[in-house]
């Protein structure tokens, strides 16, 4: 058995499983050259694990109080790139470009640059290769919201995919930022979006026994009633006391009402 | 926040001002305790033992915390998620309406 241990294939550190000594990556994969060549995905665990490593050991040694800017400076221009990484990464996933590992390394990269070249690269690689997948879902994620290129991807996404699942909770996405902004346009698409939502994507399953469906009322609340220049719904509950109170018992006064919990 | 938010509350003690919070966290005997320990006056709704769940904060459809409105005297939303010195900005245009001119100051410590 050697040292690896793979974790849902995000950038979760490796984890020594030998007893007698901790191993790191780099060991990992040098034990494994002398049994069995190692798979695809354990390769692809060590380049992550030795990524993780070199971030941890260069996000410690910045946070050395001690540094001149100067050392600052030459230090922080050692920190490890994604970008050569990205170049390794794609070497390794070149030979199975449309499985598993090279989906897991496509969103990996997207999901550390946001923008960018590889960014672009990996979104395209995900497209090309990927457009039938339920994952397109997570690519979605991590678009960039409100700015004109995450929203065309989002766009492009519901536009490609072939599942409801996808189409409903990237929708519901964009419907959830549009939902904070007070704009008329921004409420007008919101509301297109949550009505089709209900008619189509209602029975998406969002896990937890929950359905997508289930949180297009509070949305809708919130739009027609929790906008700038609205007044503010009524609040009847009880304090902490367990006296029953109302928000509008403050009428005449300026409120901040602050949703908060100490954790 | 709460150094923040404790010198807002003292310093417009005197003021048409309050500041309501709607607590999320599901343990509210571990609650009572957190507000005593750190003197924190100002009155706050229960969720409830669904805690971020509860139905306060659902109706509000909240899902980022802290998640701030702020009202003027008739009830009206005029601001949301001011943090800070936004939060003190937004105050003071609001009591200034009011014909409550204030300046609102904190010390060091009190900054978030």
């Amino acid at each position: 058995m050697t040292g690896l241990l793979v974790c849902g294939g995000g950038a979760i550190p490796l984890v020594a499983q030998d007893a007698k000594q901790q191993e790191t990556a780099g060991d990992a994969a040098q034990k494994q050259d002398d049994e069995k060549p190692a798979t695809l995905r354990e390769q692809y665990q060590t380049l992550l694990g030795e990524f993780n490593k070199s971030m941890a050991e260069y996000r410690q040694a910045m946070q050395n109080q001690e540094l001149t800017a100067e050392e600052r400076k030459a230090l922080s221009e050692k920190m490890p790139k994604i970008a050569d990484y990205a170049v390794k990464i794609k070497e390794l996933i070149a030979a199975e470009p449309a499985g598993d590992v090279a989906l897991d390394a496509y969103l990996f990269l997207a999901g550390n640059t946001r923008n960018g070249p590889v960014f672009d690269e990996a979104v395209e690689a995900v497209f090309t290769h990927f457009a039938q997948s339920e994952r397109l879902a997570d690519l979605g994620r991590l678009a960039m919201i409100g700015t004109p290129k995450g929203d065309a991807l989002l766009e492009r996404i519901i536009e490609v995919t072939p599942h409801d699942s996808v189409k409903g909770k990237t929708m519901f996405n964009i419907a959830n930022f549009l939902s904070s902004r007070d704009d008329e346009a921004s409420e007008k698409r919101c509301l297109e979006l949550l009505q089709t939502i209900q008619d189509k994507y209602a029975e998406v399953d969002m896990g937890r026994g929950r359905k997508l469906g289930d949180r297009v009322p509070g949305m809708l609340f919130a739009i027609q009633n929790l906008k700038i220049g609205k007044v503010a719904p009524d609040i009847e509950g009880n304090d902490i006391d367990e006296v029953s109170f109302k928000l509008s018992d403050y009428r005449g006064k300026v409120v901040v009402l602050d949703f908060w919990g100490d954790w | 926040m709460y150094p923040h938010e404790r010198s807002l509350v003292k310093q417009l003690a005197d003021k048409p001002f309050a500041l309501i919070g709607v607590n999320s966290d599901p343990d509210l005997e571990k609650l009572r305790e957190t507000l005593k320990e750190k003197n924190l006056t100002w009155r706050s709704f229960w969720n409830g033992p669904e805690g971020t769940s509860g139905p306060i904060s659902t109706k509000w459809n909240v899902t980022g915390w802290p998640t701030i409105y702020v009202m003027d005297q008739n009830g009206v939303i005029r601001y949301k998620n001011v943090r800070g010195a936004k939060m003190d900005e937004a105050v003071t245009a609001l009591l200034a309406e009011m014909g409550h001119e204030v300046e609102i100051k904190h010390d060091e410590e009190d900054h978030d």
